[in-house]
This record gives structure tokens, sequence and C-alpha cells, in this order.
């Protein structure tokens, strides 16, 4: 990345430290204002708020689009406010991808005109002013870029900057949450044991019948009727598990295709776009899911 | 009914009499072959459940009753004129497939209440003759003297509640699925030709298709008619649950069988007055408190049993609710009798007493040759023929039945064995001298391969690194004034090689076939002749030793075997194994076995593959000929053990897909490319001409494989 995208490390801080809003950067860290909707399917909260407590790190496994990341956007808000706070935790996300670095994560010396200078990467900008980190499906990134958060992960709640030769210590409220989906079956795609170990794993779903209704219709915005088709649609599809497909359709895919809904279009239409041809490319696939649509809505 | 004339339907006698030459020039209808790919999606996603759809014969209008496993609906569907809505029947058809298990009809409970009626079920019913293996429907299937009867009124009441049901439920087909009701009213037999009990049991038939027709009926019948409509109604309300169709199926059941039991004609007809209104102010009447209901109705002449004709989109429950033990036999009979579809249809069942007793016996033969297992109840399905392992280095792994269109659990035991080393690596030694002219040539290559993998990217755009010489550079432009290149960090892709690999080897008898003679007269191993077997192992001890150099992962094991129970996975070198003399050796102990059974072989190999950290793995199965064994796919008959050895083996490469590794078939079969392009959709393979390029090609592959 060109340096001059880079921000200075000062401004980092006191933007993360500072108001409300999304940050402009492009960044990773931003504090909600209203209360993110999420309704709990179990346990999760309280597991969530016990953890969080002991500060022991929490892994969260689902599907893609059952609502890992709405989650923890609403604990970051919901803890906070369970504390007096006006506002959420300061959350900083980052999506992990096979080039993601260990510099990615803790910094790096860039250039500018004046000499070289040391920048923080979002992992260490949590560290230095808690609030919770995310790392989203983090089995993308390398294990070798994953070691960085040993240190972080145990008693020490240390992290080391190596090409600093400095050795952080985490604020008091710095909190670390990872996702995955395990879906995906892959041994290529798994933690190393020694990083699993370190994380309380909460699993997720796709949330039964009734209630994701509830989530689409307040989702999308339609009524009732098309929200319990919708969630049935999302039940019956999902029958088609991994030998025809390899992932049935999320909640979040129901939802725009009940926007689409919304929006005036057909509902046929709307479930094909935005389920079907989401989900796979197989013509004979395609015709049986529409068959399926074509059952559920008029 | 018969005169009248439903607009889009083809007249109904058409298909019994199969008199169908007269209407060749119309549509030829849907074939179920043609939609069962579509459709058996749509099954599986409407009920979660995998099952087959198989086809019954065309001009036999008998119809099979389902089991949990299997679905039977006519090969050909042409009641129609128009393919859509041919296709629609099937689609309504299994839809209400579905609708029993979505809307719950097995789930039936003896003790839980009805929504809409007082409980006829007596409450000591828990404590009557419930033994371990009964269901509660058959439990309360006995509650009735005449059982046959009993569980025809249940099943309609039953396809009353889940057809108003499944309308609700999926608002997309409820002109279609009102179409199909209209068509299957249009069937239905006279009502003036029947007897009383016949005819109000028709009457209840046609209720249950939402027939909006007034009845004509003789005086006798008015009353039970209306009651009948009257114990009827509550089925259609939207929580309506099995029970009350159970209690419903009770009055009905009492209503039919009050009736006289005589032949037609008992008095003219006229219209039934049936408004709403009517049935709703009937007051009603009083039902038998005793059941088994009291003697009387038994012995008061049943000599004609109460016939109910069928409607043809519904299914039979058959043996599925009343884990019969009769019923297991009866349905085997049933089945192959759709396997043979010139065998005689059984004469209609009048036996008026205990289902099942007088059903004839099914005939020896086809009994004693059935082999169908999986036609039988999952249960039978699940427990035969499992195995167990009960070594060490046994592994047992599943099957992929592609009839059935499920895995045969524990079905094949792979038996891993180290393979003895000789004295000395003769054989080894020998192919290395052999290709010693080639050798450099591979070697170049190879590591060529390892430079590649361990490349520095400098002055790039982006990286974890700064690159020093470029960012002086940089830093001396900017100083002197001119603009810096921002390409000033070492980027390291992907870091070193990060691969593991097995080499699958095909060990079986065909590989002891004499290959062309070389050109250049090589003569390696002492002899004149080398065989296929002999150009593999060479491979291997050519694959050894560049492997070693290029220092990736890597495992060659050979396979082969006789039949499920022993599939042989000879080791020549593990995963964690270093090449040495002593593994050298075993190369000479390779000799030709029996079969090749490739679906169990690939699965232990993921099951080794997945237990290596690597980026990338790499599964390369090498082999002269179609995956056979001796129990691969026979029970299916004569010419299915190819298609079933093929989709077993196609399963388990996908398998390996799944599971992050990429698999690759190399192939030493001139008539390769008949199978391979179904056993390999998706895959990539190769099929080489010439033997004689095994070594080479395969050095190269794995070249571009793992690049």
């Amino acid at each position: 990345m060109p340096p001059s995208q880079f921000p200075s490390p000062s401004h980092a801080l006191s933007a993360t430290q500072s108001a409300a809003i999304p940050i402009a950067h492009g960044a990773e860290s931003y504090r909600a204002v209203d209360e993110p909707f999420y309704l709990p399917v179990s346990d999760e909260v309280s597991l969530f708020e016990a953890a969080h407590r002991e500060r022991i790190p929490v892994l969260l496994k689902g599907p893609t689009g059952c609502g890992k990341t709405r989650f923890v956007e609403y604990m970051a808000w919901h803890l906070a406010h369970k504390t007096g706070g006006d506002s959420a935790y300061g959350l900083t996300t980052v999506s992990c991808h096979e080039d993601l670095t260990a510099t990615d994560l803790v910094g790096r010396y860039l250039l500018s005109s004046d000499g070289t200078h040391w920048i923080d990467g979002p992992l260490t900008r949590a560290v230095k002013s808690g609030g919770i980190c995310y790392l989203d499906e983090v089995v993308e990134a390398r294990k070798d870029t994953i070691v960085v958060i040993h240190s972080l992960t145990d008693h020490r709640r240390l992290l080391p900057l190596e090409k600093k030769g400095e050795l952080l210590k985490a604020h008091p409220d710095f909190f670390l949450v990872v996702s995955y989906n395990p879906g995906y079956q892959s041994s290529l795609k798994d933690l190393k044991h020694s990083t699993r170990q370190r994380f309380v794993s909460i699993e997720f779903d796709y949330p039964a019948q009734a209630l994701e209704q509830r989530i689409i219709a307040r989702e999308a915005g339609v009524g009732a009727a098309t929200a319990e088709a919708l969630a049935l649609a999302g039940v019956k599809i999902r029958h088609l598990d991994q030998q025809n497909l390899l992932e049935g359709p999320s909640t979040r895919l129901l939802i725009y295709a009940g926007r689409l809904i919304a929006q005036g279009v057909a509902p046929r239409r709307a479930c094909d776009v935005a389920i079907i041809q989401a989900m796979t490319d197989d013509m004979l696939l395609a015709k049986g899911l529409r068959q399926v649509i074509q059952a559920i809505f008029p | 009914m018969k005169d009248d004339t439903l607009p889009g339907v083809r007249a109904a006698d058409i298909d019994i009499d199969g008199d169908a030459n007269d209407h060749l020039h119309d549509h030829p209808g849907q074939t179920l072959e043609g939609v069962a790919p579509v459709l058996g999606l749509y099954y599986r996603a409407l009920s979660g459940r995998k099952t087959a759809l198989l086809p019954y014969g065309d001009g036999n209008s008998e119809q099979y009753s389902d089991t949990h496993t299997a679905i039977r609906l006519p090969e050909r569907m042409r009641r129609f004129f128009s393919g859509h809505d041919n296709f629609i029947w099937y689609k309504i058809a299994l839809t209400h497939r579905a609708a029993h298990y979505e809307g719950g009809t097995f789930a039936f409970s003896l003790l839980r209440p009805a929504k809409h009626f007082a409980a006829l079920r007596p409450s000591t019913m828990d404590a009557m003759q419930r033994h371990a293996r009964a269901s509660d429907l058959e439990v309360f299937f006995s509650l009735f003297a005449q059982r046959k009867l009993a569980i025809e009124v249940f099943t309609v009441m039953e396809d009353l509640r889940l057809d108003e049901w499944a309308k609700r439920r999926y608002c997309g087909l409820r002109g279609a699925y009102q179409k199909i009701q209209q068509a299957a009213l249009h069937e239905r037999p006279s009502l003036s030709e029947l007897g009383p009990r016949n005819a109000l049991a028709e009457v209840m038939v046609r209720i249950s298709l939402a027939s909006a027709q007034a009845f004509s009926l003789p005086a006798l019948l008015h009353e039970p008619a209306r009651q009948l409509m009257q114990v009827m109604q509550p089925l259609l309300l939207q929580d309506a649950c099995v029970e009350d169709s159970a209690e419903a199926a009770m009055r009905a059941y009492c209503l039919l069988v009050g009736l006289p039991n005589m032949e037609a004609d008992y008095g003219p007809s006229s219209p039934v007055e049936m408004t709403p209104a009517q049935v709703l102010a009937l007051h009603e009447p009083r039902w038998p408190a005793i059941w088994p209901e009291p003697e009387r109705t038994h012995l008061e002449g049943d000599v004609l049993a109460t016939m109910m004709a069928e409607v043809s989109y519904r299914d039979k429950l058959g043996s599925r609710f009343t884990d019969h033990k009769d019923a297991g036999p009866l349905e085997q009979q049933a089945i192959y009798r759709f396997a043979e579809a010139d065998a005689d249809p059984p004469a209609f069942d009048t036996a008026p007493d205990k289902f099942g007793a007088e059903r004839s016996k099914p005939t020896e033969a086809p009994m004693a040759q059935d082999q169908h297992e999986h036609f039988g109840e999952e249960e039978a399905h699940f427990h035969s023929g499992q195995l167990h392992s009960n070594d060490l280095l046994s592994t047992i792994y599943p099957e992929w039945d592609h009839v059935a269109a499920a895995y045969k659990r524990n079905w094949c035991r792979v038996k891993e064995s180290h393979i003895a080393p000789v004295l000395s690596a003769k054989y080894f030694e020998q192919t290395l001298r052999g290709y010693g002219r080639l050798m450099p040539h591979i070697q170049n290559q190879f590591e060529r391969i390892a430079r590649e993998g361990m490349l520095q990217i400098k002055r790039a755009a982006d990286g974890d690194d700064l690159d020093l010489d470029a960012a002086i550079e940089s830093m001396i432009d900017m100083r002197a004034g001119r603009s810096p290149s921002d390409r000033v960090y070492v980027s390291r892709p992907r870091m070193a090689r990060d691969v593991a690999v097995a080499f699958l080897v095909d060990q079986s008898a065909s590989t002891a076939e004499h290959a062309e003679p070389l050109s250049h007269g090589l003569n390696l191993h002492g002899r004149h002749y080398r065989t296929i077997l002999d150009f593999e192992k060479e491979t291997a001890a050519l694959l050894m030793a560049s492997l070693e150099r290029l220092g990736d992962t890597y495992g060659i094991y050979f396979f082969s075997g006789s039949g499920r129970e022993d599939v042989q996975f000879r080791v020549l070198k593990d995963f964690d194994e270093r090449l040495s003399d002593r593994i050298a050796a075993r190369i000479d102990n390779i000799k030709p076995l029996h079969t090749t059974r490739m679906g169990p072989a690939i699965r232990h190999t993921i099951h080794k593959l997945r237990g290596q950290e690597a980026r990338t793995k790499l599964l390369m199965l090498i082999s002269d000929g179609r995956p056979f064994d001796l129990d691969y796919g026979q029970q299916y008959g004569e010419n299915a053990e190819v298609d079933y050895a093929i989709n077993d083996t196609r399963q388990a490469l996908n398998e390996a897909r799944e599971a992050g590794i990429t698999p690759f078939v190399l192939t030493i079969d001139s008539q390769g490319n008949d199978y391979l392009r179904t056993m390999c959709d998706g895959i990539d393979y190769e099929v080489l001409d010439d033997i004689n390029q095994l070594p080479t090609r395969l050095l190269a592959l794995y070249r571009t494989l793992t690049d």
C-alpha cells in the first residue's frame, strides 16, 4: 500500500478515543451509537459477558451470514451500556485473508518526507486503546500470522512489536474475539490447535424458523406473511446440505430477498436473484431450488 | 362424473386401457426419469429426507406403497394435454408425500389430545397391549375390528388435512393443487353403481378432494353423508393435527360400518342438501364408548368389504406407520413385482379381518435372490452388512451407492500394511541406472521448482519489509528534489514450498500384463519384457529419488483387494518416513494382487492427507483401468457394476476435493476416455497412450500441479 494512504499513529489513536461514529480512514474501529438489532438465540449473550469479565478470548464459529458479526457489534454496545457508558466499546474489525501478514496486524515502518516512522497496525491500536478487537474469518489468514496473538491471549496479555523491539502490555479493556466458519471442511483452512485452545468457543447456527422470521421482518421491513414465507424457504433449502450445496442460504440472503420484495420486486424473482443465484451456478440445482420457491411464493 | 369433461385433462380411461394410440399426436407427457433430477431436489428440500424416486410401469395402474427411503411414481405421466400440467402432477404428488413428514403423520401420539374433537380414543389405551416395537399408530389401529378399513379411512382423513395444510403453506401451489384435485375428482367412479358402504366411502374421498359438487344419493345415505361432512369439517382448519385425523377417522369409520352391507340399487337418488349451516346445525350422533366397537358391527355379515378407489396423486402409507412385522415381506414382495414388470398384479385384497393375515405369501424364488436391501426399511438398511474395525491397522469406510443416493455406512475395510523390504534395493538402483541419461534432465526440472519457491520480490509496491536499497534511493531522490519511487518494499510471496503429495498406485492383477517392448530395447531387470506394474514401480523409484531432493512431503501407496472386507492398502513410503535403503528395497516386493476397488483406497489416502499440514495437497491416482471389485455394485444387476464403481470413485474424488485436496487421475488405459469423463467430472485427468511415457509424464505433471 502506498505510504500516503496510512494515517499517522497519533491520528489513529485520537480517532478511536473520540466520538461516536465510524472513523473516516476506511478503518477498523468504530462505536455504535444506537443499539444494534440482535435477537439472542440461546445463552450466547451471558456466555460472552462472563468471558468478557474474565477477559478470556472468544471464538465464534458458525456458517456465513448467521449473525456473528452483528452479535459482536451488539455485544460491544451491550457491554458498555451495562457498565453505564453512553456509547459502545470501540470495535476494531479485521477481515482476515490469505495475504494478511503479521506486519499488517501489528504495524510497520513507513517512509515519509523526513525519514521512516512507525505506524501501528489495527491490532496494536486496539491493544493500546482497549475495546474489542474482532478478527473476522480468522482461518483465512496464514497460520504463522495468527501466532502473533498467542502472547496476547494467555495470562501475559502482551503484544511483542518485534521490529521496534517493544513489548506492549494490553489495555485492561482490550478484548479479543475471532470468528470462523467451520463449514469449509478443509484441513487447509483450520486453526492450529495451539491457537484454538486459547479461546472459549461459542457455536452459532441459523436461528430457528420463528426467530428467523422475526429477524427478516425487522431487518427487511416486510410483512409477517412474506417474512414467514422467506423463513420457510430458508429452512427448506437448507435441507439440501453439504452433498448438494456447500452452504445453505444465510439469514443475510433471506433478508436481501426480503428487501428486494419490500422494494416492489416480485417475490419469485427476488428469491431467484438474492437466494438461488447467490448460492449456486449449477443449472440443475437452481431448477430444483426454483421449484421450492415457486411452491412457497405465488 | 366420467361424462363430464374437464379442460386440459385427458379422458381418464386412457391409462387404464393402455389405448393411447389415438392420442399419439398429443403431448407425450412427462417421464419420471425426466423430472426426477429436479423434483428429487425439490422433494428433499421439502421433506429433508434422502429418498430414491423409482418408476413403476406404464400399463399397470396398480399403485405401490412407499417406504421411508423410496417413493414410487408412474414411469410416465400423460394424464394432461400440456407437458407442464403433467410436470405439475408429479410435483403435487411429491408435495403430498413430503407433507406426511412435514405435517407429522408419523408423529402421531396416542395420548396427545385432538384439537377439535373430544377423545373417543379410550383413556386406558396406553395400558393396552402395547409392546415395545409397536408404533402409536399401530396400537391405534388395533382398536378397530376392521383394521384395514380403519387404515384406509384414517388415510383419507389425513390426506384431506395435509392437502389443505399444504395449500396454505405453499401458496404458490394452490392453483396447481386445485387443478390436480379437480382432475382426480374427474376420475372417480360413479356413485350410482356402488352399494351403500362403498358409496359413502366414495363421498368421503370426494369431500377429501374438496369437491364442490352436490352429491346425489339414495335417501338412506343423506343423513350419514351430512354427518360425514360435519366430521370432516374440522380437518380443514389451520391448527388441525394428526390426532384430529385419528378422531375423525373413528367417527367416519362408525358411519361406514353402521350402514347395511348390500349391493347397489337401494332406492332412487336425490341431491343431498349440505349447506354449511345445515351441517353445523346437525347434532352429533352418539358414538360408541367402547373400543374395539362391539361385536355387532363385526358380525353383521361383512360379505363385501368396503372398497375405495385410489386417488392417483396420493400415496399409500403402506408399512411406514404400522411398524407391522407382517408388513416387511409384503413390502418386499411389492418391490419385487415392481422390478419384474411382467408379473401378475395381485388380486384386490378383500380380507375383512386382521391386516396381512390373508395376504398371499411372497413366492420363495424372488425372495431368495432379492438383494434390494436398500429398498427395505431404513433400519434394515442401516443394520445389514456393516463392518467393524477390529485391529489397529484396518479402517472402515463408507461407500457411495448412487442408486440409493446414499452412503452405505461402515461398508469397506481397508487394511494398511507396509511392504516388507527384500535384502537389497536392487530394483531401485537398476531403475535409476537405467534412467541414468534421463535423470539429470528430470532433476534439473525439480531443482528449478525448488528455486522458484524461494523467490523474494524486491522493489515491490507493497510488502512486509522495507527494501533497503530502494528506500535509500528513494530518500536520495527526495532530497535531490526528484519524485521518489514508492516501490520500496520486499514482498515474499507464499514462503517456500508447502506441498504434500500422495501417490496412489493400482496394484491389481491386470498390471501383470506385458507392456509394449521399448523401442530402444532397454533391458532393465534382466527380463526381455516389462509389465505395467514394472513401469509403475520404476516411476515410484524415480519419484522417490527426485522428490527427496526437492524436500516435498510425499507418500507412495499401492492398493488392491478382494471384496469390500479386504481392501489392501500397501505402503511403499509413508509421509513421515525418510527415504532409506530399507524403503528403497521395498519396491522389489510389489507384486500384482487382485481387484481395483478405488473408492476406499482414495478415502484412506484422504484420511492420510488430512493429517498433513501443507498448503497444497495433491492426490495422484495412477491406474491401468476402470475400478472393479467382486461385490462392487453387482447387486443391481449384471451391467450395473460399471456405473456403481465409477460413481463411488467419483464420490470419493469429490470428497478429496472437499477436504482441500487436489485429485488427479492418470490412466494407462486406451479406453480410459469412455469412463473417465464421467468418473472425473470436474476433476483433472489424463490418459496415457504409451506407457513408456509414464515416468516422464508423471514428473512433468507433478511440476505443473504443485506449482
